[in-house]
């Protein structure tokens, strides 16, 4: 995975960082065990909100009408760069969490672990299935649109 | 874009909350089919949910040239639940209390022209 800007100069990759549990205490998380969590989130796949959404739309180059995605990208399958980083664990704590451009305001940034029923509605069978690192973003502030105008907005990421 | 309203932020507190509604959004299954849409078709979906995030300790600065990003970042505490209808499959996440923040973080920041 090779982080890039739309330059076309490549952006060296930071080390792994230590980031906080629920209780606070730090705890070691590499690169690897990142994206490793992540791909056991979209294992789960229809049962996790990873699941019901589509990165790709908001990772995508064009943006959202008006909006400019970050440049920094990131080559999550071969040949297809994504306008989103991870920080901390891609490419440092000092990354981007907002995946708009030209942009200012207040961010979050989570991922989140738990447990969820699935429930069949035809046939009412339940179990229990696990979601994990489910990544939810929001930027509320303003933005400076292709247009170069200012406009006030918030933008999730599910 | 999402309704401002449905962000609630305050950074003296160190808390943010952001609630989403019967969001309709399709249901790629998993992580690399939405990337690539090379797996089964897409299941149309409705998706509620609740984050909120809860602050502590001082917020960090950041200055990143590269990426044309500063912030002044919270490491922080997030909690979730959810609800989802795909096809004929109906989730509920169990309570927010229950969920886990792996990592997040809330704070002020500008990138590109802003930067």
């Amino acid at each position: 995975m090779q982080p890039k800007r739309l330059s076309g100069s490549t952006q060296a990759p930071t080390r792994p960082t230590a980031s906080a549990d629920s209780s606070g205490s730090p705890r070691q998380w590499s690169r690897k065990t990142f994206l490793q969590a992540s791909a056991g989130a979209a294992a789960i796949g229809g049962a996790a909100v990873v699941g019901l959404t589509r990165p790709a739309r908001a990772f995508a180059g064009p943006g959202i009408g008006l909006v400019e995605p970050i440049p920094t990208t990131v080559e999550f399958f071969p040949g297809v760069q994504s306008h989103v980083l991870a920080p901390p664990f891609l490419f440092g704590p000092d990354s981007d969490p907002a995946t708009v451009y030209n942009f200012e305001g207040v961010s979050g940034l989570a991922y989140i672990s738990g447990t969820c029923e699935q429930r069949n509605r035809r046939t009412g069978e339940t179990r229990e299935l696990p979601f994990s690192f489910n990544d939810m973003r929001f930027m509320k502030g303003v933005f400076r649109g292709r247009d170069g105008h200012v406009r006030d907005a918030a933008f999730g990421f599910v | 874009m999402v309704d401002p309203g449905d962000i609630d932020v305050d950074l003296a507190a160190g808390s943010a909350t952001f609630r989403g509604r019967n969001m309709h959004m399709p249901d790629f299954h998993d992580f690399e089919n939405s990337i690539l849409g090379n797996g089964a078709p897409a299941t149309p979906a409705v998706v509620s949910f609740t984050v909120r995030w809860t602050a502590s300790g001082s917020a960090d600065h950041f200055d990143n040239a590269g990426q044309q990003y500063r912030g002044d970042i919270r490491i922080a505490n997030a909690q979730m639940e959810w609800t989802a209808r795909s096809g004929s499959y109906e989730y509920t996440s169990a309570p927010l209390a229950t969920s886990t923040g792996d990592y997040a973080q809330l704070g002020e920041e500008s990138n590109g022209s802003f930067f």
